[in-house]
């Protein structure tokens, strides 16, 4: 279940494999009520296991909707949330007025507490109790129950900020604490501060939110297990989700990337780009031989969020991108969105700027007559048109000319972050497959690949509603982080080994509690390294039992690889221990599909659409059924596959089959 | 040419210069690149203008990235270049900033011919001379600020200059690292070449120019728009740095702005002789930090390139101090006098664009730089420390940021303490360090560190003596003021700019840079803004009645804090 600001996608799993779906609006107030109906809507059968994403977590973020908090700081770094890094936001270099993120935390809500610890965790000034006991009282007094608690070098040593834990839970029993130490203990003290905040703000809401869901859903499917979708693409339970809500903030769109993981897995691709292109944003993952790529720290709103997450890349490109003209007369498309209200031209609610959305209507790729979002929106071409027509008649271009050049504008703005998110990674993606959804990611699919000069498009079935699936295949994921900070000695191999086994008991435990049974456990080690000197390290697997100085030759080889040389005779810092614990619960799914029969599909009639290079020229394109397509078919463009949620356009040059587990699969040349 | 292909470039151009930096950021070596960023990264066309600029950029690196271009083939001329060759080169009388920055370029080659270059600049922690850091402005000359490349080819043909890098090896302090953030400026240039040889081979390199132009003209059309709309006139500002370290004499920039059509000039006739200390500018960093006042007031939000700065000259007087000769020393001119030379333009323009001009920010750097190069551990830290902006109509000043011409980063305390023999006692906001006004100026902040090992400090900031002014009645900033006290507990002043320090192990530097200054008269500032200032501890009750001339109470009962205004 992917529960989002406007819909509520449901996907249902069933165990011979089949799947069905179902969209229901979103109603805010009652978010849980929406659940149970999209449910019941997908399917009749009883449910034995719900993945859910939310995004929860990210509205509160973004719409500030949080409760006052309360930070506790080392004294003397207490304004660490305002001072940040100092450094203004790219796209602020020449902004004067306005150009810092507010921060999370009043200043008069930061409170100076006296201790300290030095860098190797040693205890340098007590912790002053008293503090703590004022700043409760203080806080207590202005309303505040949520409490962050970030001492300097308590990655290292957690001992004060427990100890400051318990003085606030003994002033204020019902307090809710958050410790820097338990929810990222790493060092750069502004991002971990603020990841700690950013926990407690959204604790109570989250909290509230997951336990009437938990209520309302088991209610309605007596026996059936909630499991939550984290940023880090696995799932973890309501009590966790709760405890570790900032953990969740990117919970809706990894459940596309791990679904893709899923779908690749099946049908056989390694080497994946994920596309995932909806009304505002567009969201980009790499996966190689089958592994997504992760990051260790995600901005939203300009705030730093440290901790393993799917590393998704969002541009501002999507359905509702507005075309428009600068005053130097260059033609642009986006970022700024029309958004839901008031829209792209043709859905008629006052929009009146042209938007990617109304080039795609006017080329023929969105069908007038079709329904849009789940049957609420019926297209307006004319209002489409005059919004292009307007947008290029400074430029000399008709409405047909102007609709043509947003689409291309706006494919490139998405390959462009293709591009950027692979060469982040040192990738070249010429031979990769790029598997798309959302509802207008099929429909610029191919385009895009042809521009990135890939081969290949996957569009998995129910591509509208595709970030659910992936909520449903995911298994239990809990990533844990010890800052260990040795140079990589003989001497060190033992403490490291040690540490290692330390985390991952307390990893194993986690998982039991989660009633995650012992032979469904495993556990990935890996360790953070850097050249002593460097700051930013490179995440080497090691097996368990593996000495030190072996994952440090892996390193002179990772580094080799990724920046292009290495240093064999400088010393290596192991700065961190991870440790990934993955509980598999998800469903096996079914066994190997049988090998269908290639034969041509029928269409079912004809569309008139733009394709082409420079110039667009309008053709007859195919135009194919969704539901009528079974595997072994195939086709050529220029096509159209409809459904009800989503158009898939198959360009000239490209052909499209339907594989044995019911995907499209286009190919050119 | 058609404006839809000319889109796609202009969107892959920009994609191609963000992607230079991302690539540099992630494979340098030290933590003023890594953690500060303290580095930019453009595409120049073949002309040498500036066509797109990395994000997050330094301001005062890309306005003289043309002229840096420019000393480069003056002396190894465009036709002479061959692919794979990269060009480097640090001299601020050929167009660079300061010895510091290193500015390395690729020409790229398109059918046959040299298209467009790759340029990045990033400053070295350390280019060898006085003292650990390089970055003392009583270096008595250029040749005493440190090694001076001359135009040079670091690659040709492919093929490294084993000797040049020998060269900079033997100079530059922490070889290792000075050389690791050698290499990753080189990726960044290599992937830079790389996506516009591309853009070439789809295009075609005819197309791509012409889009080049046509981009810039568009640019050029856009500003000249916009400074139509403005009032003819002539303008004039004086604002002041506080010396250069040897010599007391505040240093006066003075800046007139005529502008006429569409057209803006700035003259810096007036301003003080060039000095003896490292506090010069030469005239393309003077153009650089002059620019930057008029793309913030007339167009914010379009990344920069030099079609923008085509309608604005920028003049001054040979053997100023804004276009100073060689081989006057110049390390602290790129960002103290630069960001003087941004404040006066700024003020001078005050009148005409009352709503979008902002008082004067924190002016200044504040650099600290503190290492050695004896024994096993040899060690070099710099760290900025100036931050806060001038409030604006409608706007508080931001506390704590960048401002002007620079944006380099902090490194964090936990990083600091890790990676060098220091403690950090604190690190703060400063009350009462926002200019008092209708809208406050933003506070600036204080660093205290206690330095653990033996080394050489010095100190490289400013606003001690003339704080940053307030506009339209707000009162100025509280000036700069920095402290050293010896593990005895000894405490001295130390001025805003010092010659290299010995300091024994516990002693501790206290540095508090300026914050912005106030706009609007300070009785009218809003009561509310004004409580929340005395809750947030921005202001303090006692100023709170001296400048702003309230009346503060005490109510021991009231949550937010008991101080209350009326």
């Amino acid at each position: 279940m992917d529960v989002g600001g406007t819909f509520t996608d449901v996907v249902v799993l069933g165990e011979d494999g089949r799947l069905s779906s179902a969209k229901v609006t979103s109603d805010q107030a009652h978010l849980d009520q929406a659940v149970v109906a999209g449910l019941r809507k997908a399917s009749q059968e009883r449910v034995g296991f719900i993945g859910h994403g939310t995004t929860r977590a990210t509205n509160v973020t973004l719409e500030r909707s949080g409760p006052r908090v309360a930070l506790l700081a080392t004294e003397g770094f207490s304004d660490v949330l305002e001072i940040a890094r100092l450094s203004r936001p790219a796209e602020h270099l020449y902004t004067l007025k306005h150009v810092m993120p507010e921060p999370l935390v009043a200043r008069r809500d930061c409170f100076g507490i006296a201790e300290r610890l030095d860098s190797d965790g040693r205890e340098l000034e007590p912790l002053a109790t008293e503090a703590v006991e004022a700043a409760a009282r203080a806080a207590a007094a202005r309303g505040i129950t949520d409490f962050a608690v970030c001492f300097l070098h308590a990655y290292r040593n957690p001992a004060h900020e427990l100890q400051a834990a318990d003085v606030l839970r003994a002033v204020l029993p019902d307090a809710s604490v958050s410790i820097s130490s338990e929810v990222w203990p790493e060092p750069r003290e502004y991002e971990r501060a603020n990841t700690t905040v950013l926990n407690a703000y959204l604790r109570s809401s989250v909290e509230d939110y997951l336990s009437r869901l938990e209520a309302t859903v088991t209610k309605a499917n007596p026996g059936a297990l909630l499991w939550i979708m984290q940023s880090n693409g696995g799932l973890t339970s309501p009590q966790r989700a709760a405890a570790s809500p900032v953990r969740l903030v990117l919970s809706g769109p990894t459940g596309g990337v791990i679904g893709a993981q899923w779908v690749a897995e099946r049908a056989g691709y390694r080497d994946l780009i994920t596309a995932d292109m909806g009304g505002t944003s567009f969201d980009v993952s790499v996966m190689r031989d089958g592994q997504p790529a992760y990051v260790d720290q995600i901005d939203v709103m300009g705030l730093p969020i440290r901790g393993r997450a799917l590393d998704v890349t969002a541009v501002g490109a999507g359905g509702g991108s507005v075309a428009w003209v600068d005053d130097g007369g260059q033609f642009r498309v986006g970022p700024r969105s029309a958004g839901a209200l008031p829209g792209p031209a043709c859905y008629g609610r006052g929009g009146e700027e042209p938007t990617v959305t109304d080039a795609d209507l006017v080329l023929g790729y969105l069908s007038a007559g079709a329904p849009l979002a789940a049957g609420e929106l019926t297209l307006d071409t004319d209002a489409a048109l005059l919004a292009c027509e307007r947008v290029g008649r400074p430029l000399g271009l008709d409405a047909i000319d102007a609709a043509w050049g947003i689409r291309r504008i706006v494919n490139t703005a998405m390959a462009g972050a293709v591009a950027s998110t692979t060469l982040r990674r040192g990738i070249d993606p010429r031979s990769f497959t790029l598997l798309a959804y959302g509802g207008a990611g099929p429909m610029h699919a191919a385009d895009v690949a042809a521009e990135m000069g890939l081969r290949r498009v996957l569009v998995p079935h129910l591509p509208g509603v595709f970030s659910a699936l992936g909520m449903c295949v995911s298994d239990v994921v809990h990533d844990l982080v010890e800052t260990f900070g040795r140079v990589v000695t003989d001497a060190a191999n033992g403490p490291a080994r040690d540490r290692s086994a330390e985390l991952r008991s307390h990893a194993m435990e986690q998982l039991v509690e989660l009633g995650v049974a012992p032979e469904r456990h495993h556990f990935e080690h890996s360790i953070d390294m850097c050249y002593r000197g460097q700051n930013f390290t490179l995440t080497v697997p090691a097996s368990d039992g593996d000495d030190l100085t072996a994952v440090r030759r892996r390193f002179d080889a990772l580094h080799e690889h990724t920046y292009g040389y290495s240093n064999p005779s400088e010393p290596v810092e192991a700065v961190s221990l991870r440790v990934k614990a993955v509980g598999r619960i998800a469903a096996d799914g079914q066994g190997p599909p049988g090998k269908p029969e290639a034969r041509r599909a029928v269409p079912a009639g004809i569309d008139r659409a733009a394709f082409g290079g420079d110039r667009p020229e309008m053709i007859d394109a195919e135009s194919y059924q969704r539901e009528l397509l079974e595997p072994g078919h195939w086709f050529a463009g220029p096509a159209f596959v409809r459904s009800d949620d989503t158009t898939l356009a198959v360009p000239p040059g490209w052909t499209a089959r339907v594989d044995p587990h019911d995907n499209v699969v286009l190919e050119r040349g | 040419m058609d404006p839809i292909a000319r889109e796609l470039i202009r969107y892959r151009l920009l994609n191609a210069a963000s992607q230079m930096k991302s690539v540099v950021l992630h494979t340098a070596y030290s933590n003023l690149w890594k953690e500060a960023g303290d580095l930019s990264c453009a595409l120049l066309t073949a002309h040498g203008e500036v066509i797109a600029q990395g994000g997050a950029d330094i301001p005062i690196h890309l306005g003289t990235m043309p002229y840096s271009l420019r000393g480069l083939l003056a002396e190894i001329p465009a036709a002479t270049l061959e692919p794979g060759d990269v060009m480097l080169q640090n001299d601020p009388y050929r167009g660079n900033n300061h010895l510091n920055d290193l500015f390395m370029v690729r020409p790229v080659f398109a059918e046959g011919r040299v298209m467009a270059y790759a340029a990045v600049r990033g400053h070295f922690a350390d280019v060898g001379g006085g003292a650990p850091g390089s970055y003392t402005t009583t270096g008595v000359d250029l040749y005493a600020e440190g090694l001076r490349i001359p135009p040079s080819l670091i690659y040709r043909r492919g093929v490294e200059n084993e000797d040049l890098r020998r060269m900079l090896e033997a100079n530059l302090r922490h070889p290792v690292e000075r050389l690791g953030d050698l290499h990753a400026q080189y990726a960044g240039c290599n992937v830079g070449t790389q996506r516009l040889e591309e853009l070439a081979a789809e295009h075609g390199a005819d197309a791509v120019e012409e889009a080049m132009e046509e981009i810039l003209d568009a640019s050029e059309a856009s500003t000249r728009r916009r400074i139509e709309e403005l009032p003819d006139g002539v303008w004039s500002f004086e604002d002041a740095c506080d010396g250069d370290g040897i010599d007391d004499e505040p240093i006066v920039i003075a800046a007139t702005v005529e502008i006429s059509g569409s057209e803006i000039s700035i003259d810096f006739s007036g301003s003080s002789p060039q000095c003896r200390g490292g506090m010069n500018m030469p005239l393309a960093v003077t153009t650089s930090a002059a620019l930057f006042p008029i793309k913030c007031l007339t167009d914010p939000e379009n990344p920069a390139n030099s079609g923008y700065y085509r309608p604005i000259t920028v003049t001054a007087p040979k053997g100023c101090v804004v276009n100073s000769t060689f081989p006057r020393p110049v390390v602290g001119g790129n960002h103290e006098t630069a960001a003087r030379v941004a404040d006066a333009v700024f003020g001078a323009l005050a009148e005409v664009l009352p709503d979008q001009v902002v008082a004067a920010g924190a002016g200044s750097t504040g650099i600290v730089a503190y290492g050695s190069s004896d024994g096993d551990h040899p060690f070099l830290l710099v760290e900025v420390h100036g931050a806060g902006q001038g409030a604006g109509r409608g706007a508080d000043g931001g506390n704590a940021h960048r401002v002007n011409v620079v944006n380099t980063a902090n490194t964090p305390t936990e990083l600091l303490e890790l990676s060098y023999p220091v403690h950090v006692e604190r690190y703060a906001i400063s009350d009462d360090h926002g200019g008092p006004g209708t809208w406050r100026g933003g506070c600036g902040i204080e660093r205290r560190i206690r330095f653990e090992r033996e080394g050489w400090l010095t100190i490289t900031t400013d606003r001690a003596v003339r704080p940053p002014y307030g506009l339209f009645g707000g009162g100025p900033a509280h000036p700069t003021e920095v402290t050293l006290a010896s593990a005895g507990g000894e405490e001295r002043a130390l001025p805003s700019k010092t010659a290299p320090l010995l300091v024994e192990p516990g002693s501790t530097l206290t540095i508090s840079c300026a914050g912005g200054g106030g706009y609007g008269p300070p009785e009218g500032r809003a009561l509310d803004a004004l409580q929340a200032d005395l809750d947030d501890a921005y202001v303090t009750p006692e100023a709170a009645e001296r400048t702003y001339g309230r009346r503060v109470h005490q109510d021991p009962d009231r949550p937010d804090g008991a101080a209350v205004v009326s």
